[in-house]
């Protein structure tokens, strides 16, 4: 079975934010709901310190407590398919913020408002197509949650054109952020098996979840700096 | 004519279920509110746990790794809520869970 999985490694990202950026123009993300987000801090005592670039974007939990928090109060506008990607049914969610509350990495993100991407400045490309034609998770509603799908639309492409040996290695199969990394900070692909080599890094770079006390699961590996946060 | 009581009876049979369905669960189109009197969470929590705002929220409070650290925080608000304090009722065995079990 194939099952998706992200490593991140810190020693080596520099915080370019790359990755931010090539996830607001895949995902067209407005700027008051942003699916990936560069976080930055200092570990170490004076002269001795480090700073440490953490990239967040959806753990995809095995245990996701955004869709426990959804399926209580009868939404059930959450879901995670057998590749272990969680998605957020738009047409469904009720907008009561139980998963923004829930979630103990702060993913889902409560989108007041679609607001134009350059304002005043008239929509740009992405804007303009009719709702219709876009991918689900790309159709913008206001007063819904949203959030990292691991770019689904580009993984369901694969997955029907049965190529999920490409993903994490051609460019239209692959997560956006993970693309783009010009210091290969960033690694995607099937954690179920283990010659992939997604699963070999995180074996060999003995990766690390964050907030593991939580107990969800998170599908995002991190290689930590000594001393950073997790 | 039976056929017309017996719809009837189906009608408001579901139509009673759904009410009670919609009274314990938010309601569509509700929204994230951080007011206490009406947002859903703060209702649970204050007005049926009688929890005291402190038990949550902490000024010192500033958990670095949470995708929407630059949150606002409201003036009148007592601070963040450390998610690690929701670990104490949501993740023990017989009571509403939204985490798995404690990692080892």
């Amino acid at each position: 079975m194939t099952k998706f999985a992200r490593l991140i490694d810190t020693k080596r990202c520099m915080g370019c934010r790359s990755c931010v950026a090539a996830c607001a123009v895949e995902n067209h993300f407005t700027p008051d709901a942003p699916w990936n987000v560069m976080i930055e801090y200092e570990v170490g005592t004076y002269p001795s310190v480090k700073k440490v670039f953490n990239t967040m974007n959806c753990m995809h939990c095995e245990q996701p407590a955004c869709k426990a928090a959804c399926d209580a109060v009868g939404a059930k506008a959450i879901s995670k398919n057998q590749f272990g990607v969680v998605l957020i049914d738009y047409d469904k969610c009720i907008g009561c913020g139980h998963c923004v509350t829930t979630c103990p990495y702060g993913v889902p993100q409560y989108n007041k408002e679609v607001r134009d991407l350059n304002p005043g400045k008239g929509k740009t490309g992405a804007e303009q197509i009719a709702a219709a034609d876009r991918h689900p998770t790309h159709r913008k509603k206001a007063k819904v949650v949203e959030k990292c799908t691991f770019c689904w639309h580009k993984l369901e492409k694969a997955i029907a054109d049965n190529k999920t040996d490409l993903i994490g290695k051609a460019q239209e199969y692959t997560p956006a952020c993970d693309l783009v990394c010009p210091v290969q900070a960033r690694m995607f692909g099937d954690i179920d098996d283990p010659n992939s080599d997604v699963s070999k890094r995180i074996k060999e770079t003995k990766a690390v979840q964050l907030k593991k006390e939580f107990g969800t699961g998170p599908q995002v590996y991190y290689v930590l700096e000594e001393g950073a946060k997790s | 004519m039976k056929h017309l009581i017996a719809l009837l009876i189906v009608g408001i049979a579901v139509t009673g279920a759904s009410f009670g369905v919609a009274d314990a669960a938010p309601k569509k189109g509700a929204t994230k509110s951080l007011d206490p009197a009406k947002g859903y969470f703060h209702q649970l929590h204050v007005q049926k746990m009688t929890m005291t705002c402190a038990t949550c929220h902490s000024s010192e409070t500033r958990d670095i790794l949470f995708l929407r650290k630059d949150d606002v925080v409201p003036a009148a608000m007592p601070g963040q809520v450390d998610r690690h304090v929701c670990l104490t009722c949501h993740q023990a065995p017989g009571k509403p869970t939204w985490y798995g079990a404690p990692a080892r």
